[in-house]
């Protein structure tokens, strides 16, 4: 029960950065970003969790993973940029969408790979 | 920030968490699946309900709660997880699951919206703007609240529509 405040608390400051993000760039780029940034973040957490001994409480890592990063990310702005009324031609659509959900699982490759422990030589 | 965008932001990340904890332990993570579904068809439907009525404080709310309840970060960490513990074809399935589930979810609540305000009960793709700003900028913004603000300008603040003029 102590993960739902923080969940509450950290979905508010994903929704405000993504807010800041946008007032910098162009529509696409700002989800693109968002959503990158997002899968990043939660591929360093789970790394970070899955530590022998993790370095962040249990809330805390429920908070900024469920909370952050899922107020961060969106899966309905992508699917309105790339299915609503104002989608781009279909090949622009599919390839934006490919990019941010291959960059998206990369991203969280990525974000997991920095933060492994290192094996001992 | 208004607090009917933060109270929508919470609420749909703590949904999202229920829904989590009630079906992510199935080998498919189902709740994600669902999420992102719900909250296509349901953000589809309130776009164009604020394109054509303008925005009211409950789809702001609901705008701000499509936007945390879906997630893309879960999505992927989940994709990951799943092509290491069963393989590249379950993770191909879990992404295909989510484009042929998530994107004709928007476009059925978008065309169900426009077809229940059209006065003649005709589906259309579009909804007519409901003012001249919607004309110039009917795309959203990536968070889904200042997007509705933006595009009916009725409830829209300066530093939530930064895409809006």
């Amino acid at each position: 029960m102590r993960a739902i405040p923080a969940i509450a608390l950290f979905a508010i400051a994903g929704l405000l950065i993504r807010e800041w993000i946008a007032s910098l760039t162009n529509l696409l780029a700002a989800t693109l970003a968002a959503n990158l940034i997002g899968c990043l973040i939660i591929g360093m957490i789970a790394a970070l969790a899955d530590r022998p001994r993790p370095l962040l409480p249990e809330h805390l890592r429920v908070g900024l993973a469920t909370g952050f990063c899922g107020g961060l990310t969106t899966f309905s702005m992508l699917s309105w940029l790339v299915a609503g009324p104002d989608a781009p031609p279909p090949h622009l659509a599919a390839a934006y969408l490919a990019l941010s959900l291959g960059g998206g699982i990369t991203a969280a490759a990525l974000g997991q790979a920095l933060c492994r422990p290192q094996k001992k030589t | 920030m208004p607090l009917t965008l933060a109270l929508g932001a919470a609420c749909g990340a703590v949904a999202r968490y229920g829904a989590g904890l009630w079906l992510d332990r199935h080998p498919l993570p189902w709740g994600t699946l669902l999420v992102n579904t719900i909250g296509c068809f349901l953000f589809g439907f309130i776009a164009a309900h604020a394109m054509s009525e303008g925005a009211s404080q409950t789809t702001l709310f609901l705008a701000a709660f499509c936007g945390t309840f879906t997630t893309v970060s879960s999505f992927a960490l989940q994709s990951l997880i799943l092509r290491r513990k069963n393989g590249t074809g379950r993770a191909a399935f879990y992404i295909s699951l989510h484009l042929i589930l998530c994107l004709p979810a928007l476009y059925a609540g978008h065309s169900l919206a426009a077809s229940y305000l059209s006065p003649g009960g005709t589906t259309t793709s579009h909804v007519a703007p409901a003012n001249e700003n919607a004309q110039t900028s009917s795309n959203p913004l990536p968070s889904e609240a200042s997007a509705i603000s933006a595009t009916c300008g009725h409830i829209a603040s300066p530093s939530l529509s930064p895409h809006a003029r």
